[in-house]
Formats: structure tokens, sequence, C-alpha cells
């Protein structure tokens, strides 16, 4: 059975790691650009440094992100940009839960309120 | 198609996030005020008009990198933004161009033709500036400059029209008071990050 078959079913095998929301920004806005620094991400997504690096370190972990560390000047920067992986990965993502919730059809708010 | 809407919509809103600065309005005003400078001082001022002019585009490109990018962050577009950036630069040489070409006509005094159809000159001039902005703005997805533009292109036809360099200036102190208000604003909401905030990931 391929995911086009399984309908609301092939939600279970969505790419979780993308999945969650801060992730999925940081994905995003890579996946649109060919690379940027955190400064750039935290800008456009509105998350904290902290909290950025972190779902950064997971991303990296998971092979979908390359940190480019290198020195401008005396001070330390980084870079970031997406794998082949990683934009795989992302791509897969988007097609499947577009398709997915392209197929759910969402009750009016009547047919809910009697139901 | 709308797979890529969305994202497509995200990358502009990133591009288009640097355009928050006003150092482009500024850019234009001083370019403007360089302009009736140039014009109004005399023997002096034909030089010291476009050495003004060359120093502001300088600024620009120093001050988006010691003011912009310091506050939003690096970033490197997709090869969509690089080529629209070519074709952008490429049509800018062409007015660099030709814009020596009529400067040079002034000065060696081959303007007949120009006096002989000053009004339809200046409203061709007019139209054709607006038109080189509003390329500049569709390829750079810069709507402001949509409007600067026909500043821009009203100010150096008034001042052909009337033959006073009064509607450049008026029009280059607009410009500028534009882009320092903008630039106030993009300074408040992105203060630049302390070195203790970026930690090593600078």
């Amino acid at each position: 059975m391929t995911d086009d078959d399984r309908g609301i079913e092939s939600l279970a095998s969505i790419d979780r790691l993308i999945h969650e929301p801060a992730r999925l920004m940081i994905m995003a806005y890579l996946y649109v650009v060919d690379k940027a620094d955190f400064l750039f991400l935290v800008r456009q997504t509105g998350l904290t440094l902290g909290n950025l690096s972190s779902h950064m370190s997971k991303l990296e972990a998971a092979g979908y992100v390359d940190i480019e560390k290198r020195f401008v000047g005396k001070k330390p920067h980084t870079m970031l940009r997406l794998t082949q992986q990683g934009r795989a990965a992302f791509s897969e993502y988007h097609g499947s839960m577009k398709r997915v919730l392209g197929e759910l059809d969402v009750p009016s708010t009547e047919r809910a309120e009697v139901g | 198609m709308t797979e890529n809407a969305d994202l497509k919509r995200l990358e502009k809103k990133a591009w288009t996030s640097y355009h928050q600065d006003g150092l482009v309005d500024f850019f234009l005003g001083f370019l403007l005020i360089a302009g009736f400078l140039g014009y109004s001082a005399g023997d002096l001022g034909r030089v010291l008009g476009p050495v003004l002019q060359l120093a502001s585009a300088g600024f620009l490109v120093l001050s988006k990198k010691l003011i912009t990018v310091p506050r939003m962050g690096l970033v490197e577009f997709g090869p969509g933004r690089r080529a629209r950036k070519r074709n952008t630069a490429l049509i800018a040489t062409f007015a660099v161009a030709a814009t020596i070409v009529l400067l040079v006509l002034t000065i060696t005094g081959n303007v007949g033709w120009i006096r002989d159809n000053h009004t339809a000159f200046s409203i061709l001039l007019g139209v054709g500036i607006w038109l080189v902005f509003s390329f500049f703005a569709y390829m750079q997805d810069f709507q402001r400059l949509y409007g600067l533009g026909a500043l821009f292109a009203t100010a150096v036809m008034l001042s052909e029209l009337l033959d006073s360099p009064i509607p450049i200036l008026v029009a280059g102190v607009a410009a500028c008071v534009s882009g320092l208000t903008l630039l106030k604003r993009f300074l408040r909401r992105y203060p630049l990050p302390t070195d203790a905030e970026l930690g090593s990931n600078g």
C-alpha cells in the first residue's frame, strides 16, 4: 500500500523531526535560501538563539543540516545550509502533508454541532 | 504550482526584510541632493556633484554591510535571486552609461536637438527614469522603489521643464527624510545583538 492509498494513515509515517513547529520553520527557511547564519534565522523565525541552537543540533545529528564554522576576523561565524538529505526530507514532508491535508474533508460548523 | 507558492512567499518575505532599512531611500535622496549641488554650485559643483554621487554608491554598499547585515544576519539566496541580481546590475550599468553619454553631450554643447524638443525630451526623460526604476523594483521585489522612481522621475522632469534645480532638491530632501525615518524604525526594531547573545554562533 502506498501513501496515496492509505490517506490519513500515512500521517503515522510523517517525519516527526521536521514536524515540530520550530524545526519546520527552520527547515522551511533553509529550504528557500542557499545558506544563512544563526542571526538570520533568529530574525526570520522569532526563535531565541538558545532554542535555535538546540533544534539545530537535532537537525545536524539527523544529517539534515550542515553547520559550517569559520572565523571572520577574530570572531567565529556559523553558516547553516540544508544537506541534500535535508532537502529531500523536507520536500517529502511537504508533499505528504499537502496530500493528506488535501484529502481531509473538514466538516462545516453546523454539521459538527449537530454531530 | 501551489506546492511552491507558500515557499516562494516565504523566500520573498526573507528577501524583502532586507529592504526595510531605508538605506536605498537615503541613497537616492543623497544622489538628488548631490545633483542639485552639481547644478547650482558653479564650476566647483560640476566636480563636486559627480564625486558625491559616486561616494554615495560606496556609502550604500558599506552601510548595508555595517548596518543591515550585523542586525539581520547573513544569508545567501538561491540561484533565482542571483540571476535577478545579475540582470539588474546589467540594466544599472546600461542606465549609468546612458546618463554619462547625456552628460558628455551636455558638457560638449551637443544639445541642440534637446533644446529644440525640450518639453518632449523632459517628459521622455522622466518616463525613461521611471521605467528603469520600475524594472529594478520588479526584479528586486522592492515595492517602495516604484514610488521612489516616480519621485525621482518627476523631480528630474520638472527640473528640466522649469530649468531649475529646486524640484531635485525638494525630492532629494523628501527621500532622505523618508530613508532616515525608516532607518530609525529599523534600528529600533533590530538592535545589534551583543557578542554574549550570539556566543559562538556569530
